[in-house]
């Protein structure tokens, strides 16, 4: 949460700014179908939980029979985020206009995104680690 | 008790995730889950528009008196709110390994210099939607439960803002906020 709040610091949010936190994940469409769909997430982190949760934001679906493409996937929502983030969005509330400019510094995802969206070898993979240069050491399921 | 038709970018409306009241007495499930069910079923198995007007005609048969469901795809896409002009469609490479973004004029990936064609790609599922980020997040601040939260919570970041130590007003133990994910509000 310090982290977050001096990210926001740093990005100079104040005013009625605010900030999204992206989220994806695969999900299969239908049971034993091959086809799977990632649906691409928002939501507005200055809202309490349960309004965050129920006003989540669907702003993409990938449709495929293997893993999405992040990098074809989310390189149209680039240029917008960055619109987003330079000119303010417009809205109102009870005849009132307020101005926002809105960032992205977090995206929320499980190790299998995580992965996929850093660009690096899966997590269960040799020399994997993010954090290290540790190759690893396989152990099949009959060595455990 | 059916009104989740209200034009948005994604086509859903948080009144429509929340009507849950059941469809007649001794329902298993609501309208609109039936709604999303026959949907449901049109997209998998594929139907033709004439086998899902059966299939909606199979239906209102076992339904008691008083209770009917949409008698055409047409209807029952008015009543889902399936507006697909409101997201953009982009199709992608189906080579494997490549995956990278089809150009719509040339119909070529700019990667590997594959040519498709849109049925192509339509049938082998290698497309994306991206509905505009903008309206999307525009429509979700007009909702008057939205605006009025954000207004509340911006307002006490703003006045606290510059004192970080006094500003932890969120959860910030994972095992609390796991806690409250559970909680069915």
């Amino acid at each position: 949460m310090y982290v977050f709040l001096k990210v926001l610091f740093i990005l100079d949010i104040d005013g009625h700014n605010f900030s999204c936190c992206i989220n994806t994940d695969g999900v299969k469409l239908f049971k034993a179908s091959k086809l799977s769909v990632w649906p691409l997430f928002l939501s507005i982190n200055e809202l309490d939980f349960k309004v965050r949760r129920d006003h989540t934001i669907l702003v993409g679906l990938w449709f495929g029979s293997e893993k999405a493409t992040l990098d074809t996937f989310l390189k149209p929502l680039v240029p917008q985020m960055n619109s987003l983030s330079l000119t303010p969005l417009e809205w109102q509330y009870q005849n009132h206009t307020y101005q926002s400019n809105i960032v992205f510094p977090m995206l929320a995802a499980d190790s299998v995104a995580r992965c996929a969206l850093q660009g690096v070898k899966q997590y269960n993979g040799e020399s994997s680690c993010t954090y290290c240069v540790a190759t690893g050491k396989q152990f099949g399921v009959n060595n455990l | 008790m059916f009104i989740i038709n209200q034009k948005g970018a994604t086509g859903l409306t948080s009144k429509y995730l929340q009507d849950e009241e059941p469809w007649f007495l001794g329902a298993k499930l609501s309208m609109e889950e039936s709604t999303l069910l026959h949907y449901a079923a049109f997209i998998r198995h594929r139907f033709s528009n004439l086998g899902l007007g059966d299939v909606l005609k199979l239906s209102n048969l076992h339904l008691p008196q008083g209770a009917q469901t949409h008698r055409s795809l047409y209807l029952l896409k008015k009543a889902i709110g399936v507006y697909e002009n409101a997201a953009k469609k982009y199709y992608y490479c189906p080579a494997e390994d490549c995956h990278g973004p089809i150009d719509n004029a040339t119909m070529t990936c700019p990667i590997c210099r594959t040519v498709s064609s849109k049925e192509h790609l339509e049938k082998t599922e290698n497309f994306f939607y991206l509905f505009d980020v903008r309206t999307s997040i525009k429509e979700t601040l007009e909702l008057s439960e939205v605006s009025k939260n954000l207004l509340y919570k911006l307002n006490i970041r703003n006045r606290t803002c510059g004192n970080l130590s006094t500003t932890l007003k969120d959860i910030i133990d994972g095992q609390e906020y796991k806690k409250l994910s559970n909680i069915k509000y």
